[in-house]
């Protein structure tokens, strides 16, 4: 049957009179959807076949190149939508579940713009970070109830291992496997020049980028891939991965072609064999179960590395953070509903978790009323776009976010929502040899140490406006936000006064 | 230090310019019984059909005697190497002494006895540019030229004459064009390629007589035909320029024999280029390789072992050529063999590329019309690179240097030859 | 002396070095003009070079060598080797023998499209800098000295 409904979402636009036919575009597009025609000497496009990833439009010398929506419309219906119908077709056509990548896309609402941050007129005056020295850095991990002092002065109190880092930013667990190895080392030599941390993943991690330990954070999730003595004590913390906020209560599923020779030496299994992390970690089925889990991590670890726990934003977050937290656990990482991923059931990214911002301050409220906040850090993940976002979940009370999606942008991602494809046009999520050589580490984790020192810049000049010079100063300081066009009950949970009040 | 260098062409000029490099102080004497300033020989058959321009036919710029202080002496023929008293005398009576003497003496036109052609004043050779330029004034449109010999001189100068004479007739004793230098199919392929710009061969025939008081206007052949002429080239061969060098009781055989540092038997003479016999490395016999790029390279050796004592042994060298005809572009290097099936990879009417391949290594080639990356094959050959040790056979595509293994390549592109 | 080196693992095969290469050895130095109406010829080579996972690509240019063989072999005198060690051709002079062309083991010169000259890197001299580093994407060919290139060896 060759009756094909699906249509397709974008126009690539040459411009004949830019065009030179040097055919850059045909060598870079994986998706093959440039072709030179030799005949007529023309470069061509098929349409069907574009993501609209911007990979020929930016390369383009000439820029004689455009992409824009096809301009198909549908018959008018708020109901069933374009894309609405556009799913039956594919659904009826495949029989299988959606598979789609990166985070939540619809319409929900973002509280981090519906909240505004406040800043010092004539008292407490504001100060000036290119002038006045300005703290970032934030320890994560348990800090103890009380501390003691010898007659000297010094400190008694043994205190339970932190991880140091410069700004309260780290980069998300992505695995290799999921991104590609040029990726990774442009993330592992990013944190390693800012002094933060970034996250392997359920991927294990590649002898080669065990010196970059001090700057790693070494992830333990349902699949247990790539986990042995030797990778628990390479990182400098180690992270358990319960959930995650594209796709809470979903496993993972790395397709047997992605495993590669390397992959399947890190992942520690057959090259070719498919990687399914199971929905559950099948020794888990209550927080005791889960507290056995972090003390044999922590034994493993000689009680030296922060072990953090990470579960997705969902409706009673908070209940299960209290029990993350009493479990043992030395942070606790919240995911929202926002964050990215690499493949994730379509229906289950759209219409699964809770935004990051209302779990976080509840929370954060549960922990300081059941007086055991300080037993844990809280560090948020799930689509944080801005130095802005952090400044505001740090007053929410967060310590530090993990940056995922903002990460990958800055070295090359353009969220073309194609990642499970593998065939990613900028050597990101791919492990296609000839794609994954177009990310170059050299260039690209500079780009990183830009965007977070960019940030971290900013973190200072809006902090300093309020008053504060130590990032400290500000966490759960829920009194520098005010809501904007937000109801009595967001309020309350967000714990805020609205604007004016 | 006084150097003297006899020959003011490739050779010649590449010597000046390596004992400059390693004595700014020495006096440095060019002698050449030429009156130009040192062009480009090949380029005289360019000049005759007017593509390259008086101003363009100098092999260096207008400075370069003079910056370099470097003392040309032309139109000047050097007569005598007196060895003991380590003097050369000129034929204007001058005595040039050296310490360090350079004979880069070329070649000499070879012209068979023949009956008839002495004192005739329409009869040319090809090898010089005065030659070019006095046949350039001399022809005109209703000329008759004839050719004799179908190598490359004789083929450059018809190329050259194309399209400004009534007729061309090219003449050769052997059955195909370029016979020393081609194999069967690459002579028909060019041969058809020239006859098909309106120039006609005879050949498998030599010139019995010629036939004209002071004038030549006739030529009777040796098949017994006769030919109108009133141009006559006579481009059979050329002879190294030796009478010098035996007068000076320098070793010679079929040309001056030198050691792999380019000195002859005479203490103190070097000699370079043309006029030596050089070691072709892949027929391992010492042979007259008449190439501009072998004798630009041993005018440098000679050069620099002269001005620095003899420390730099001379290039391998092996024949190569790379020259056009109407637009028919040939290059072809080392011992090129007969042509068979097994030999010749791709041809067609105009196109052709053969591999002479033996033992694993490819020892020569030729590439008609099909030349864009032909060094590399040079390269091969030079190297004496085991095609087994390749990446790909040689044969079956185009060259590239992705034909080498990836830690040679690399090696090669980062400046370092293995 | 500087010159340009070409990374084999970050080459993508892409011809942009191409195309760039093109327009500065232009009259009109307009990318478009050049590449549309301008029959020039690029002085890069871009090889493949097929490994048993992946094409694998790299950009070769002339490696201005201290002997340069294509200057000996030159019948016209056309190619020189400037003050600054740079290997170039004086088009005017050049009578496209391609002697050049026979000797050099790179393969780094070409016959021009036009046909009446070589064509090959002169570094981008009269430009300025080289423009295939200018805009190479993914920083696969770079300008280098001898120490640096000798320290990334």
């Amino acid at each position: 049957m060759s009756l094909d409904f699906s249509t397709p979402l974008f126009e690539v636009i040459r411009d004949e009179k830019k065009c030179i036919q040097c055919k850059v575009c045909v060598k870079q597009c994986s998706n093959k959807v440039h072709s030179y025609d030799e005949e007529e000497n023309l470069v061509k496009a098929d349409d069907i076949k574009c993501v609209n990833c911007h990979r020929c439009v930016l390369l383009c010398p000439t820029r004689a190149l455009s992409i824009k929506k096809y301009s198909l419309e549908f018959r008018e219906n708020a109901n069933w939508t374009g894309q609405a119908i556009n799913e039956i077709y594919k659904q009826a056509d495949t029989g299988g579940v959606l598979l789609t990548s990166m985070g939540n896309p619809k319409p929900f609402p973002i509280y981090w713009d519906k909240m505004l941050l406040n800043a010092s007129q004539v008292t407490n005056p504001s100060i000036d970070p290119l002038r006045e020295p300005m703290e970032t850095r934030v320890m994560i991990g348990r800090k103890p109830d009380s501390l003691e002092y010898d007659k000297k002065g010094k400190l008694i109190t043994q205190l339970p291992p932190q991880l140091e880092l410069s700004a309260p930013i780290l980069f998300s667990a992505m695995s290799y496997g999921s991104i590609s190895r040029n990726a990774h080392e442009s993330l592992a030599r990013a944190a390693t020049e800012l002094g933060i941390c970034y996250n392997t993943g359920e991927g294990g991690l590649n002898r080669d980028f065990y010196k970059y330990g001090p700057n790693t954070i070494v992830q333990v999730a349902s699949g247990r891939f790539g986990v042995s003595r030797e990778y628990l004590n390479a990182g400098a913390a180690i992270e358990i991965k319960i959930g995650q906020g594209a796709k809470p209560g979903i496993g993972g599923h790395l397709p047997g072609r992605k495993v590669d020779e390397d992959v399947s030496a890190t992942r520690m299994i057959p090259i070719g064999s498919d990687a399914i992390s199971p929905a559950p970690h099948h020794d888990i089925y209550s927080i005791e179960d889960l507290r056995q889990l972090i003390y044999s991590l922590k034994e493993t670890s000689g009680y030296k590395k922060p072990v953090f726990v990470k579960i997705a934003a969902v409706h009673n977050a908070a209940a299960i953070a209290s029990g993350v937290v009493r479990a043992g656990a030395d942070a606790v990482v919240v995911d929202g509903f926002r964050g990215g991923t690499g493949a994730a059931p379509l229906r289950v990214r759209d219409n699964v978790g809770i935004p990051i911002e209302l779990a976080l301050a509840a929370i954060d409220q549960r922990l300081r009323e059941e007086g055991i906040r300080n037993q844990a850090s809280l560090v948020i993940a799930g689509s944080v776009r801005n130095s802005a976002d952090i400044v505001k979940a740090i007053a929410l009370g967060a310590d530090a976010v993990y940056i995922g999606s903002a990460a990958l942008l800055a070295i090359g991602c353009h969220m073309c929502h194609s990642c499970s494809t593998g065939k990613c046009n900028w050597g990101i999520a791919t492990q296609e040899p000839e794609l994954v050589k177009r990310l170059n580490p050299d260039i690209m984790y500079k780009r990183l140490v830009n965007l977070v020192t960019a940030w971290n810049h900013e973190i200072q000049e809006l902090i300093g406006g309020m008053g504060i010079n130590a990032i400290d100063s500000l966490r759960g300081n829920r009194l520098m936000l005010r809501g904007v066009g937000l109801n009595e009950k967001e309020l309350e949970i967000l714990g805020i006064k609205h604007a004016g009040e | 230090m006084k150097y003297v260098i006899i020959g003011n062409s490739a050779a010649g000029v590449n010597a000046a310019e390596a004992i400059r490099k390693n004595d700014a102080k020495g006096t440095v004497t060019i002698i050449s019984d030429e009156e130009f300033s040192a062009y480009g020989r090949p380029l005289i058959s360019y000049y005759l059909e007017g593509k390259v321009k008086a101003e363009n036919m100098f092999y260096r710029d207008d400075n370069f005697y003079k910056s370099r202080n470097i003392n040309a002496v032309l139109n000047t023929k050097a007569e005598k190497i007196d060895v003991k008293n380590k003097t050369v005398s000129a034929n204007t009576g001058k005595k040039y002494a050296y310490d360090k003497l350079l004979i880069a003496t070329g070649s000499v036109p070879f012209i068979p006895q023949t009956q008839g052609l002495s004192n005739q004043e329409n009869v040319f050779t090809f090898l010089t540019y005065k030659e070019s330029r006095r046949l350039k004034e001399t022809i005109n449109k209703k000329s008759k030229v004839v050719i004799v010999g179908a190598g490359l001189i004789g083929l450059k100068a018809a190329e050259g004459l194309f399209g400004q004479v009534e007729s061309i007739t090219v003449l050769d004793l052997a059955d195909r064009v370029m016979a020393s230098v081609l194999d069967k199919s690459a002579g028909a392929l060019i041969q058809n390629h020239i006859e098909r710009n309106d120039i006609d061969f005879k050949l498998g025939v030599s010139v019995k007589e010629v036939i004209g008081q002071s004038k030549v206007s006739k030529i009777v052949l040796s098949d017994g035909s006769e030919l109108l002429c009133d141009i006559l080239i006579m481009a059979v061969g050329v002879r190294p320029n030796v009478e010098l060098a035996k007068g000076a009781g320098i070793k010679i055989n079929r040309a001056i024999i030198v050691d792999e540092y380019l000195q002859t038997s005479q203490k103190d003479i070097y000699a370079a280029g043309d006029c030596v016999e050089s070691w072709d490395c892949l027929s391992n016999v010492c042979k007259i390789l008449a190439l501009w790029p072998n004798a630009s390279n041993q005018g440098e050796t000679a050069g620099y072992n002269m001005s620095a004592g003899n420390k730099q042994k001379a290039p391998v060298a092996f024949a190569m050529n790379a020259i056009s005809f109407f637009g028919l572009q040939l290059i072809s290097a080392g011992i090129i063999g007969q042509a068979d099936k097994d030999s010749i990879f791709d041809i067609s009417s105009n196109k052709l590329r053969r591999l002479n391949i033996v033992d694993d290594k490819l020892i020569g080639y030729v590439l008609i019309n099909d030349q864009q990356r032909a060094g590399i094959y040079t390269a091969l050959i030079n190297d004496k690179t085991k095609l087994s040790s390749l990446e790909y056979d040689i044969k079956a595509k185009d060259i590239g240097l992705s034909v080498y293994p990836k830690e040679s390549r690399t090696c090669k592109i980062w400046g370092k030859n293995q | 002396m500087k010159k340009v080196y070409a990374f084999e693992n970050r080459c993508l095969g892409c011809g942009i070095c191409e195309v760039y290469c093109k327009t500065a050895h232009s009259k009109s130095k307009d990318v478009i003009k050049a590449n549309k109406n301008e029959n020039v010829t690029s002085a890069i080579v871009i090889e493949e070079i097929l490994q048993p996972k992946a094409i694998s690509y790299f950009a070769l240019q002339c490696r201005h060598c201290a002997d340069a063989k294509c200057v000996k072999a030159c019948i016209s005198g056309a190619m020189y080797k400037d003050e600054n060690g740079i290997v170039r051709n004086k088009e005017e002079k050049c009578v496209c023998c391609l002697s050049c062309l026979l000797v050099c083991p790179f393969g780094a010169v070409k016959k021009s499209k036009k046909g009446k000259t070589v064509s090959k890197c002169d570094l981008c001299i009269e430009v300025g800098e080289p423009q295939c580093v200018l805009h190479c994407p993914n920083d696969a060919i770079k300008v280098l000295d001898d120490k640096e290139a000798e320290a990334l060896k």
